[in-house]
């Protein structure tokens, strides 16, 4: 399970989707941009938010809210794209993907000690989409797995397996794919 | 160079290892060429050079089997070239066999496979018993497939070569003066439709057009003009004068012969001075002093009044171009580079971003309107076109290299299915991208083997249904549009839609109470897992070949076609989008969304008004001109929020070759559309190509026309069931 899989000590960074706490491993991210022209994708899941265009490059973008089965993401000030890099299975080369964000916070650098394994059950998101939990002076920030949030979620939809492989992640995100 | 040094590793190995790939399939193709017109010695030289070279290079790099065994083949070639052994199918077949053995050396060098040495001997035997066999000395006999010192063989190819027949057509300068009479204008003789006639003879150059101070004379016809035309031709000098037969009599046609191109054109023309001095019977200080009291015979001419200074001009001005063409054929002679496909692709990259930088340029200056800015803005546009035209244009190669492939394969497995195979080509100068070029060969290799296994009948059976004994087999290319088409035609037994739909059922891929059209039940052949052949050879019927050509041409956003006639042949073809990097594209938005309409597909635009709509009762279809076209209203398909404007656009675009309209808001130009794809994420967005970035950074999405078409028609098929 997705605890043994060596959750690392070290450099995370956090985010959040409506007040609650995210965090990637900071390698996995390229860059951070304040939100920019996104053109929609016709006819396309509602969690893909559309492309964005990256020093030339077409880049697409993910609103990480729907697929986490929250509610879409609104744009604010602090709004944020996380351009990642994500290992998709029989892919060569990573993709590069933005992850839309309420806002992103700040590098952290957590221990071992600062990491518990993922509860098994509650917080009402896959369990294979977390790595672990991280504790940050009193609160807690959820760490995920972010090649299989996207890749997952996006396989999932394309191949039109839906819900079947959604099923824990929430209601919403289950419409949007389906 | 000895062999003792291993180079087969280094960078100059794998330079020589592409250089030998190249020469492998030109001789290869020369080989085929050659069995088709044994009498061509052309051919035979360029066999022989294509060994030749493979022989230095192969020396020089330290490939020294390589090298020894294609002097042996070489030696053999010569008798050939020298007319002692003539052309025949033996010979062809052992020299197509040497070939693959050179090319089983190279690659057995990178791979550690045993080379089988004997093989190589047996060739050589086999080339040397056709051959005189006398005329060979024993002792290479027993060297072959061991490795020949390099020493033995020339130093570099070059040396060789000149020993062989110049292969580029004898080309010859003449001038031709050409000076009318007076009856040749008053009879209405037409020099500019002499000079046409003229153009298919040869390049020609109209040098000078002169004309004596005559010309203030009453009489406008007798004006004693005269024209120096500088013709280069390989077709000699009577073609010239046939140019001029029927005027001859009306002007005065000289043809003198002008500066030969030959190599050694610098030794053939030494100047009296050089050669006293370098016989020692002149030193240079008196050369130069003499030469600096001659005056330019020219002026010479004219202060004697030997000349006029018209005629000596023009002879001048000829002797200048002559300089020129020399200048350009020097320059002529290295004609092409080697360049690592990476670095071209970082500049098509390079020339991709600058058209966007280029196109957000002309947006600030339509917006600022200001005059000064408006010229180099519409320059830099200009240059920018062009530059990513021929930037395109370099990866772009001729279809017909990989032609000779496919005439071996035809060879080959004709004579291995014991069938009587023609083949026929046509469009071998088509180009496409050098990617889609490679990746096309192996789904043609595919449908060719079909042709031959499954489409030709047997000679015994083409006689008995009253067809040649010898089957045909046609690969053609040619440019449609944005499109290029390359056709598999055979003249085969075609395909039997009954038994194919029989098999597809049996097979499980079809339902039993399906019914399909006839291109449906044709495109069947392109299911996986299915084959009419009763029987399973080695060369196809496993059913395996087909999907394989369906899927790389979808790779390359191609589409397959099949059509057949049964007892009369198969025609399959293949549509392939001409380039894949940047295209001509017609800006248009719905709602606030940009897309593009490759211009290539764009017929027209329209105006769509409500009243237009309402005398069609909401009903899709309008009348242009003379005809009724139906439409696809854009906002509908790709679900666009908001309302639709009063009056709308339609533009009229062909999709598989026929007219529909695209309705959508606003029409806004033309743009150059760098296409970027969607990436993994949206590879199956419905409708779109791709995407390109606007001016002012937006990002406008490339519409897939003939898929938006068809999707909107087989919807609307399937709300009628």
């Amino acid at each position: 399970m997705a605890e043994q899989e060596g959750v690392n000590s070290g450099q995370y960074l956090s985010f959040t989707l409506r007040e609650e706490s995210f965090s990637v491993e900071i390698f996995k991210v390229r860059e951070v941009l304040d939100v920019t022209t996104l053109t929609r994708i016709p006819r396309m899941p509602d969690y893909l938010a559309g492309v964005i265009n990256l020093r030339s490059n077409v880049v697409p973008v993910v609103d990480l809210g729907v697929v986490l089965g929250m509610m879409p993401i609104e744009k604010t000030v602090n709004t944020c794209i996380m351009i990642v890099d994500i290992v998709v299975d029989g892919e060569e080369l990573a993709i590069q993907m933005g992850v839309l964000t309420d806002s992103v916070q700040a590098v952290l650098d957590l221990s071992e000690e600062d990491i518990e394994s993922v509860p098994k059950m509650g917080t009402n998101l896959n369990t294979d989409f977390i790595k672990g939990m991280g504790r940050l002076d009193d609160k807690f920030l959820i760490l995920l797995d972010i090649d299989r949030v996207l890749a997952t979620e996006g396989k999932a939809v394309l191949r039109e397996m839906g819900p079947s492989v959604l099923s824990e992640v929430g209601g919403e995100a289950v419409t949007a794919a389906s | 160079m000895g062999k003792g040094i291993d180079m087969s590793g280094n960078e100059y190995a794998e330079a020589f290892r592409e250089e030998a790939a190249e020469l492998l399939g030109e001789l290869e193709t020369s080989l085929l060429e050659l069995e088709e017109s044994p009498a061509d010695k052309k051919l035979v030289g360029r066999v022989f050079r294509n060994m030749h070279t493979l022989k230095g290079s192969g020396a020089m790099f330290g490939f020294d089997d390589v090298a020894g065994f294609a002097h042996l083949v070489e030696t053999e070639f010569d008798k050939v070239r020298s007319g002692d052994v003539p052309v025949s199918k033996e010979l062809i077949d052992l020299t197509l066999a040497a070939r693959d053995h050179i090319k089983h050396l190279l690659e057995s060098l990178q791979s550690d496979d045993a080379v089988d040495v004997a093989r190589g001997r047996e060739i050589i035997e086999a080339m040397q018993q056709l051959g005189n066999a006398e005329a060979v000395a024993p002792e290479v006999a027993e060297s072959v497939g061991e490795v020949i010192v390099a020493e033995s063989l020339p130093p570099t190819a070059k040396e060789g070569m000149d020993e062989l027949p110049a292969e580029e057509p004898h080309l010859v300068h003449y001038l031709v003066r050409l000076e009318p009479s007076a009856e040749f204008f008053t009879v209405g003789g037409d020099i500019p439709a002499l000079l046409q006639d003229l153009s298919k003879v040869g390049e020609y150059e109209v040098i000078a057009e002169c004309c004596e101070d005559r010309w203030q004379r009453q009489e406008p016809c007798d004006c004693e003009t005269f024209l120096d035309l500088l013709v280069s031709t390989d077709k000699g000098e009577n073609a010239i004068k046939d140019v001029f037969i029927f005027v001859e009599s009306m002007c005065k046609i000289t043809v003198t012969v002008g500066a030969e191109q030959t190599e050694d054109d610098e030794l053939s023309r030494r100047r009296l001075g050089e050669i006293l001095v370098d016989r020692g019977d002149l030193s240079t200080e008196a050369l130069d002093g003499a030469l600096a009291k001659q005056k330019p015979l020219g002026t010479i001419l004219v202060e004697d009044e030997l000349a006029s200074p018209l005629k000596v001009e023009s002879a001048l001005a000829a002797q200048r171009e002559i300089d020129k063409k020399n200048v350009l054929k020097t320059s002529v002679a290295s004609d092409s580079i080697r360049v690592a496909a990476d670095k071209l692709d970082r500049l098509i990259d390079l020339v991709g971003e600058l058209v966007v930088t280029q196109a957000r340029l002309t947006d600030v200056a339509s917006e600022l309107d200001h005059p000064v800015l408006a010229e180099p803005v519409e320059e830099v546009e200009r240059l920018t076109a062009e530059l990513r035209d021929s930037v395109l244009n370099v990866r772009m190669m001729a279809i017909g290299i990989t032609f000779g492939k496919f005439r071996r394969l035809v060879r080959d497995l004709s004579s291995e299915l014991g069938k009587e195979v023609r083949m026929v080509t046509k469009g071998a100068e088509t180009e496409l991208d050098k990617t889609v070029i490679e990746r096309l060969s192996e789904p043609l290799v595919h449908l060719i083997r079909n042709c031959i296994d499954h489409g030709l009948e047997s000679p015994s059976q083409r006689v008995a249904d009253g067809k040649p004994a010898e089957g045909e087999i046609s690969l053609i290319a040619s440019q449609a549009g944005a499109q290029v088409v390359i056709e598999v035609i055979d003249d085969g037994q075609g395909i039997d839609p009954d038994k194919l739909l029989a098999k597809a059922v049996e097979k499980g891929i079809v339902k039993p109470d399906a019914e399909l059209s006839q291109d449906e039940i044709y495109n069947l052949i392109f299911a996986p897992g299915l084959s009419t052949a009763a029987t399973v050879s080695n060369v196809s019927g496993r059913g395996v070949g087909m999907d394989v050509v369906m899927n790389t041409i979808r790779g390359l956003k191609g589409k397959v076609g099949v059509t057949s006639e049964k007892g009369v042949g198969t025609t399959i073809s293949i549509r392939l989008p001409l380039t894949l990097a940047i295209i001509d594209g017609l800006l248009v938005t719905v709602g606030d969304t940009h897309f593009v309409l490759p211009l290539e597909q764009v017929e027209e635009c329209v105006e769509l008004s409500s009243e237009d709509i309402a005398r069609f009762h909401g009903r899709r279809v309008f009348q242009v001109r003379d005809h009724l076209i139906s439409y696809v209203r854009m906002r509908d398909f790709f679900e666009i929020e908001g309302t639709r404007p009063e009056l709308e656009q339609m533009v009229i675009v062909q999709a598989d070759g026929e007219p529909a309209g695209l309705v959508l808001d606003k029409v806004i130009g033309e743009h150059q559309t760098v296409i970027k794809s969607l990436g993994w994420v949206y590879r199956n967005a419905e409708g779109l190509s791709g995407a390109t970035i606007l001016g002012n950074g937006e990002v406008a999405l490339i519409v897939d026309v003939a898929t938006v078409v068809k999707n909107a028609r087989d919807a609307e098929a399937a709300l009628v069931q």
